[in-house]
């Protein structure tokens, strides 16, 4: 009896336990349909951890714990309960978390979580923005591989469902670059171009779209297409300064060394002083050098020397030692800073190593640029997270999402960094190849000047008829005078070999 | 007997004498091949098909240009794409 009492009373308390969490679950369900995301957050997150939830509830809870932390843009704490749904739920469970994976992946530029998910998805039971999603990062990732075939099946698979879907667009076009296919090439750029041309000349798409058609428009080699739209590229656009150096390689290859000198001399005022770009003096030097202007190329490349060689050797003592990744990123953060301060226009004094004018190249570019990106992105929601949780009750799951910021945080620091270090690698042997271009140019200058030395000697030799012979003269003039011009009419003796005379004029340019 | 045997002594020394003029007569004739192979040795050669057509080879423009295009390609980069930069772009 006294048993079956106790056992009433567990069947009772159980049966009263999973009414309740069924209430609770209700209850952050209920949140999370009327977009309190908040509450829904802080309502899952504890179901998540208690133990009195059980394992099917739980699933559910992390899963919708996910949701709502990225309905809050927290993406990185969203991504975290979201992976322990794909290793713990059921197939469609799983397959509904990958879907969210893949969209936050994107939004964050992770390529290691990227890599996880892509490995693991059935691409066949996507939604659609998730499959758009999917087919641009297999068509980018295949890209890399050279495996330019299949990238373009997965591209085309994106544009059936979104015909001017921009990555897709932008990738496709790539592929036939890579691929040296210009005719397949240009007009997919062309069609993204068109997309924007409409919007106003600063709009930031229509510039960096307009950027990528004139790179595809050179390499078909058609150059007034190409400068014309170098030229659509407005000056308050992030990639002006690049645009001009390839502008003035359009100019110059179309053999408009005026305009081309021009458009350079942009990069080499003291604005652009602290940019490293050796291309551009490099370039400067062979237009210089292509309109017979040795003296100018010359300080061109003295400019080169005097900034780039230093540069170089700084780099090669660094690349020689062995630092750890965090020492890199503390260069980061030191050019990090000193940019901050001089935009806010109080300049600080720059604490880095590795002079500025390098790290700061090396940050505009990928990889690091889209790491640091993502840096940004961990930092923004680390914000994020101290201004929502602000109540006593919120505060587990506030310690929950800074601890997986902060370690996220820490990764992607050392990551950074050692991303860094690799492009401050093949930096050295890009300067290695732009020094030994600076030689090459070096003997082309004293080969001009050595030309037009010669030239002018030649110049003087000829000078007004004098030391020359006068053809208006009669040849038995200069035989009578011990000149031996062809001394036989009309036959050949051997015994005329060696005997000949040329009496004529150079007739080298003198200029 | 003996008259028989000188007539007969006779008639082989004519006999011999006779084929002896006749084998040199026959001799004469290779004397007279002889000089209308002579004649026939003057062979004319005609030079007209292996004229040779000799004209100063001059480099012309386009060869000329090569030629500027190949030295400088020795010495000078030239840059051929931007697909490196490209790729820097992509998801921006």
């Amino acid at each position: 009896m006294k048993n079956n009492i106790i056992y009433f009373l567990f069947i009772l308390l159980s049966s009263s336990l999973v009414q309740a969490q069924d209430a609770t679950l209700n209850s952050a369900m209920q949140a999370y349909r009327q977009q309190d995301y908040k509450k829904a957050a802080n309502d899952f997150y504890k179901m998540t951890f208690s133990t009195k939830t059980s394992a099917k509830n739980k699933l559910a809870a992390r899963y919708y714990l996910g949701l709502s932390l990225k309905k809050l843009k927290l993406y990185q704490a969203a991504a975290f309960p979201l992976i322990l749904v794909t290793k713990e739920g059921s197939e469609s469970v799983s397959q509904k978390s990958f879907e969210q994976l893949v969209i936050i992946s994107k939004y964050l530029n992770d390529s290691t979580l990227l890599d996880f998910t892509l490995k693991k998805l059935d691409a066949a039971n996507l939604n659609e923005l998730a499959q758009e999603i999917y087919h641009t990062l297999m068509g980018q990732a295949l890209m890399k591989e050279k495996n330019y075939l299949q990238a373009i099946e997965h591209l085309k698979k994106v544009l059936k469902i979104r015909a001017d879907d921009d990555d897709a667009l932008y990738t496709l076009g790539l592929v036939y670059l890579k691929q040296n296919d210009t005719a397949m090439a240009i007009p997919v750029f062309e069609k993204l171009y068109g997309k924007y041309y409409q919007k106003l000349q600063t709009n930031l798409k229509r510039g960096t779209m307009a950027m990528a058609l004139a790179r595809a428009y050179y390499q078909a080699k058609k150059w007034p297409e190409t400068i014309e739209t170098y030229r659509q590229i407005p000056k308050d656009h992030p990639l002006y300064r690049e645009a001009q150096t390839e502008l003035t390689w359009a100019l110059f290859r179309s053999s408009k060394f005026r305009t081309a000198m021009s458009t350079i001399q942009t990069l080499h005022t003291p604005f652009y002083e602290n940019f490293y770009d050796p291309e551009s003096l490099i370039l400067r030097t062979i237009i210089f050098l292509f309109v017979c202007q040795s003296d100018e190329a010359e300080k061109s490349l003295i400019t080169f020397q005097k900034n780039y060689d230093p540069a170089y050797s700084i780099l090669a003592d660094i690349n020689k030692s062995s630092r750890p990744a965090e020492y890199f990123y503390t260069q980061i953060d030191a050019a990090q800073k000193y940019l901050k301060s001089l935009k806010a226009g109080k300049p600080e004094k720059y604490e880095g190593q590795i002079p500025l004018f390098i790290v700061r190249a090396m940050m505009a570019k990928s990889p690091l640029k889209n790491r640091l990106s993502y840096l940004k992105k961990v930092n923004d929601e680390q914000a994020r997270a101290h201004r929502y949780f602000t109540n006593s009750s919120e505060a587990s799951l506030k310690k929950y999402v800074l601890k997986i910021l902060k370690s996220r945080q820490k990764n992607a620091e050392k990551e950074a960094g050692r991303i860094l270090q690799d492009m401050l690698i093949s930096n050295e042997e890009e300067l290695s190849f732009y020094t030994g271009d600076a030689s090459m140019l070096r003997y082309e200058i004293l080969n001009t000047r050595k030309e037009a030395a010669h030239k002018t000697y030649l110049n003087d030799v000829n000078k007004n008829g004098q030391n020359q012979i006068n053809q208006k003269d009669n040849r038995n003039f200069y035989i009578s005078n011990g000149y031996r011009y062809w001394p036989f009419e009309g036959e050949f003796w051997r015994d005329e070999i060696g005997n000949y005379q040329y009496l004529g004029v150079n007739r080298c340019e003198a200029n | 007997m003996k008259q028989i045997k000188r007539l007969t002594l006779a008639v082989a020394i004519i006999l011999r004498i006779f084929f002896s003029a006749d084998s040199s007569c026959a001799q004469e004739k290779p004397a007279i091949t002889s000089a209308n192979t002579r004649k026939a040795r003057s062979v004319k050669i005609k030079f007209d098909d292996e004229l040779i057509n000799g004209s100063a080879t001059t480099p012309d423009v386009n060869s000329i240009n090569a030629k500027n295009e190949l030295y400088y390609k020795k010495l000078i980069r030239v840059r051929e794409n931007f697909i490196k930069e490209m790729e820097d772009g992509l998801n921006d």
